[in-house]
């Protein structure tokens, strides 16, 4: 996590981004005209139901993928059209990522899960303080098998803030889960991005989560339809569903 | 009309089509083997038979030394014999135009009463001897064509000590003589070893045999008591100086072309056993895949009402999709190949006619009995699937579970990257498949070692037989016995440095009721040229008194060092003899013995008479040398070692390399089908977790790692065990492989073992290109919304 960046630093900056996937004979339009700016230490909600394009925009943002047309900035790069070995580079040196069914390797235990990101980093964190932060530091030597859905989460979580990410971007992080380990979860992230100072972007069609963010992006067929900050800002223990 | 479920199982096909082509591949393989051999065997069993039938090749076979004609109707008199003939046979050299040392044929008379005559020869071209010419000769037809002999040509040979001039009228082929060669020498040597069929008056005429005969052959009745029958021959030729009447199976042709055809049989049962099995491994681990990514199909499918027979049925579709690509293509490649080697075979061998025959009824047992295997295998990996209720099949399956194993319990886990324990881990989870897919390549590894070893093993013998134990240039034998002066006059021949007589004697050895018709050859103590060296490559020494045996020769006598032995020698007083075994020697060729000049100038009771001389040569000498021989009557024929060593180059090597090149294909296809399919499932099965490396940051090369890196661990285990196995197995065929004529000598080269492991290492470099192309295409978005 880049704390020497002053608070309001832009890191990601979004202009027109159109994204059309072409599913057999159909042109399916994921996103259309969008445009945003994340800045250092925000944590950003999108929400929007399936099929918003919530997620297409959360892959442009991680390197997943490319936009069909507009432009992407990453700290002033232009990542419009990087290869795969640049956006290979940039996952690893700059995103973590946190998805719904949690993609943890069942073969490795919690903390070699967390290895497997710190060995190929730069400047990683240990991933005993990793398993720390998400509570997790005594099931460590746990295999997936042995961990609860919210367990394995959390583990995700602690894989993906290891590397010191420029970003955290999570994905439905609560969409496996029940509402207890829900909130657990999002607290986990909550307090990642208070102590670290990290900038966080979490989609969700969840639209109680929305009140734990700094800023909120409502999305519909591919286009924001609404952005704000929320009056309020609760914490994830505060919400309800 | 198609029905939904055919339709589904065609596209799955389709989408596996990868797997099931490396599938049918090693099916197709197996089964392409078994009908090639199996149908050459067949075809070629038949048209022995059938030659054999048309040219009425004879049964039992005697020489002598010579009977009046009369004795023939005594002979066919015997219970059991159909008919008797006698003939006159000799060995003769011949001068061939253009070649530069001295052929040597066996001169066969012609009865001119055709109808009668057994061994009948096939004219390949010319005509037929007229009766009573004394100047026509018919040549053995590959003798004619490597020499460049037409009908209306000459040539010039020896006949009872005087040149003759005879002018060939044709070319033929004989059952008797579908293998020419040398007896002691391992190569054919079409150029210099022939046959010569002469009017029976005109050789009667030229080796004073008028009104007698020197060699019976005897046709029987079926049924008839082969036994029998040769022993009551021998009752009768006795006196007249027979040698001991022996069936087919001792006649040298006879041997050679039924071992030869019976090693094809081995051939039709091991290799496809081994293809059939991989094979259903192969079926057994990539529908334990598909059915596993299609429990909520089949849960869906139950839902519906489809019974679990039915789902079944629809996935065992797939193994008999395989099994019958595999037949198709194993039944056309075998079939194709089968002709195409049983034709290879048949101007080999120069039969005559091919008939060609698939046996259509062993066909069909073999691939229904694929079908069966592949069943049930397949019923096995559905098994599990189509027994769960269809609610517990909709949920996605636990995540896969790993605990804690050996690796914890060894306490190195806490020592290595993630990467390798997750591709230990695998291992490890899997263990019973990974050991299988690694017993499959290690079996891949020691059928490429089982290829080249023969390399080694001739190589070897070549080393023992031309380096060790044969140091002359040329080997001279003599029409007949001559006196020990003879020798002079062969180091009077132009470039001779040195000469060594030798004294060969036809023998029967008997030991009790054991008997084996052999020769006994006589070795000097200073006998430098030609020595007698066993297996290790040691020479053995021959004691002033005693006979020296090959040890195959004792142990086909049962008898040992110490025992006493009769010796009923078949030339000159033809004594029988006895005499104390002094010595064995483990040879690799012949089953022969060896006594000092000496001791068989006593067994004979004559004073030193030689058969022939080891002559060393100055270097540019030969092609006088050989002039010389060519002009010297006393000379029957003429070994020289560089082209004996060529000859056998030319054909064995050649022979070899075929063969060579035959096992290097099958193992890769094993090797291949393995590995590919392995690193199929294990993506298919790990896509996921691949994809999740991916989007942390990992680039392709190092997911390629962790699944490849399986397979490579697996293949680095396989490689070693795979050599151990060869070399065994090696082992194993060295002991088990002793014929007559050839005991193999064990020999194991570093050479071996690099072509063995180079040649898996570049499949698996091959197959992870393959695969590499695959995680290229791994679609990293899709992956996240699964949820497998």
């Amino acid at each position: 996590m880049h704390t020497h960046d002053q608070p309001g630093t832009v890191i990601f900056e979004m202009q027109h981004i159109s994204k059309i996937y072409t599913m057999g004979d159909v042109n399916v339009h994921a996103l259309r005209d969008v445009s945003l700016t994340i800045t250092t230490g925000e944590l950003l909600v999108i929400l929007g139901a399936s099929g918003s394009g919530k997620s297409t925009l959360l892959n442009i943002l991680g390197g997943l993928d490319v936009p069909t047309s507009g432009s992407v900035l990453y700290r002033g790069r232009d990542m419009t059209h990087a290869d795969d070995s640049t956006l290979t580079a940039f996952r690893r040196a700059s995103v973590g990522f946190v998805f719904q069914f949690y993609n943890i390797i069942p073969s490795l235990t919690a903390i070699e899960n967390v290895r497997l990101v710190t060995d190929i980093a730069d400047d990683p964190m240990d991933p005993r303080e990793a398993l720390r932060l998400v509570g997790l530091e005594d099931r460590r030597d746990h295999f997936p098998a042995q961990l609860s859905g919210g367990e394995q989460q959390r583990v995700a979580i602690a894989r993906a803030i290891a590397k010191r990410p420029d970003v955290l971007l999570c994905d439905e992080p609560t969409g496996a889960l029940d509402y207890q380990t829900g909130v657990l979860v999002l607290d986990v992230i909550d307090r990642i991005h208070q102590e670290l100072d990290a900038t966080v972007a979490l989609i969700t069609h969840n639209a109680s989560i929305a009140d734990m963010a700094d800023r909120v992006l409502k999305m519909r067929s591919g286009e924001i339809v609404e952005q704000y900050a929320p009056t309020v800002r609760r914490k994830p223990s505060e919400l309800s569903w | 009309m198609v029905t939904s479920m055919t339709r589904k199982l065609l596209r799955e096909i389709v989408h596996l089509r990868g797997q099931l082509v490396a599938i049918i591949m090693v099916i197709g393989c197996g089964i392409g083997t078994y009908v090639m051999s199996r149908s050459m065997h067949t075809s070629l069993t038949l048209t022995q038979h059938t030659y054999y039938e048309n040219g009425r090749y004879a049964d039992v076979f005697a020489s002598l030394q010579r009977a009046p004609l009369s004795v023939i109707d005594q002979l066919g008199a015997i219970n059991g014999v159909a008919v008797a003939e006698g003939r006159t046979v000799s060995s003769v050299q011949v001068d061939v135009p253009g070649l530069p040392e001295p052929a040597s044929a066996t001169l066969v008379s012609v009865s001119s009463r055709r109808s009668a005559t057994l061994n009948d020869i096939h004219l390949v071209s010319g005509r037929r001897l007229r009766a009573g010419a004394t100047d026509e000769v018919i040549l053995y037809a590959p003798f004619a064509e490597t020499n460049g002999l037409v009908p209306g040509g000459t040539v010039a040979a020896v006949l009872n000590g005087r040149w003759r001039r005879l002018t060939v009228v044709g070319t033929a082929i004989s059952p008797e003589f579908v293998i020419v060669m040398n007896p002691g020498s391992l190569m054919l040597d079409q150029r210099r070893v022939g046959v010569m069929w002469m009017a029976e008056e005109a050789v009667q005429a030229a080796y004073d045999m008028r009104g007698a005969f020197n060699s019976a052959v005897i046709r029987l009745f079926p049924g008839a008591s082969e036994r029998d029958v040769c022993r009551q021959v021998d009752a009768v030729l006795d006196q007249y100086g027979g040698w001991g009447a022996t069936g087919r199976s001792e006649q040298l042709s006879h041997r050679f072309l039924s071992d030869e055809i019976a090693q094809l049989e081995v051939t039709a049962i091991i290799i496809p056993l081994i293809f059939l099995a991989v094979a259903i491994f192969l079926l057994n681990i990539a529908l334990t895949r598909l059915v596993s990514t299609q429990r909520t199909t089949i849960a869906i499918l139950k839902a519906f009402g489809y019974g679990t027979v039915s789902i079944g049925i629809h996935y065992v579709g797939f193994a008999v999709v395989a099994v019958l690509g595999g037949t198709v293509v194993g039944v056309v490649v075998g079939y194709i190949l089968g002709i195409e080697l049983a034709t290879l075979y048949m101007e080999f061998y120069r039969f005559p006619m091919l008939v060609f025959r698939m046996p259509w009824d062993v066909i069909t047992m073999v691939v229904l009995m694929s079908l069966l295997a592949a069943v049930a295998g397949a019923l096995l990996a559905v098994r599990n699937a189509v027994r769960l209720p269809p609610a517990d099949a909709m949920r996605p399956p636990a995540p896969r579970r790993f605990r804690a194993g050996v690796l914890e319990r060894m306490g190195v886990a806490a020592n290595l990257r993630p990467v390798t324990l997750m591709i230990l881990r695998t291992i490890e989870r899997r263990a019973l498949r990974a050991t299988v897919a690694m017993l499959m390549i290690a079996l891949a590894t020691a059928i490429l070692v089982l290829g080249r070893f023969m390399f080694d093993v001739m190589d070897r013998m070549l080393a023992i037989s031309f380096d060790k134990a044969q140091h002359e240039d040329v080997t001279v034998t003599f029409s007949k016995p001559l006196s020990a002066h003879a020798i002079h006059s062969v180091r009077h021949m132009p470039g001779v440095i040195r000469a060594e007589p030798f004294r060969v004697i036809g023998v029967e050895m008997i030991a009790g009721q054991h008997r084996h018709q052999t020769v006994v050859t006589s070795v000097a103590a200073d006998q430098r040229l030609r020595r007698i060296t066993d297996v290790d490559g040691h020479y053995a020494v021959v004691p002033d008194d005693g006979l020296v045996m090959t040890e195959y020769l004792a142990r086909k006598l049962h008898c040992r060092v110490g025992d006493t032995i009769a010796i009923a020698i078949r030339e000159g007083r033809r004594d029988t003899v006895r005499v104390p075994i002094v010595a064995t020697v483990k040879e690799f060729m012949g089953a022969q013995g060896y006594m000092s000049p000496a001791a068989m100038s006593r067994l004979l009771h004559e004073q030193g008479t030689i058969t022939g001389a080891y002559v060393d040569m100055a270097s540019d000498s030969l092609g006088p040398f050989l002039i010389r021989a060519k002009q010297t009557p006393a000379v029957a024929g003429t070994l020289v070692r560089s082209v004996a060593l060529q000859s056998f180059r030319d054909v064995y090597v050649q022979n070899m390399w075929m063969m060579t090149t035959y096992i290097v294909i099958l193992s890769c296809v094993i090797a291949f089908g393995v590995v590919y399919n392995s690193a199929r499932i294990a993506l298919s099965e790990r896509g996921t977790e691949l994809a999740s490396l991916r989007i942390l940051g990992m680039t392709k090369r190092e997911i390629a790692v962790v699944l490849l890196g399986e397979q490579v661990l697996l293949m680095l285990i396989a490689i070693p065990l795979g050599i151990a196995m060869g070399y065994a197995l090696c082992r194993w065929i060295v002991g088990a492989f002793e014929t007559e004529y050839l005991r193999l000598v064990f020999a194991f080269s570093s050479n071996t073992i690099g072509i063995a492991a180079s040649t898996i290492i570049a499949v698996m470099a091959i197959t992870a290109m393959l695969v590499y192309r695959r995680i290229h295409r791994l679609d990293l978005i899709a992956v996240l919304k699964s949820r497998e």
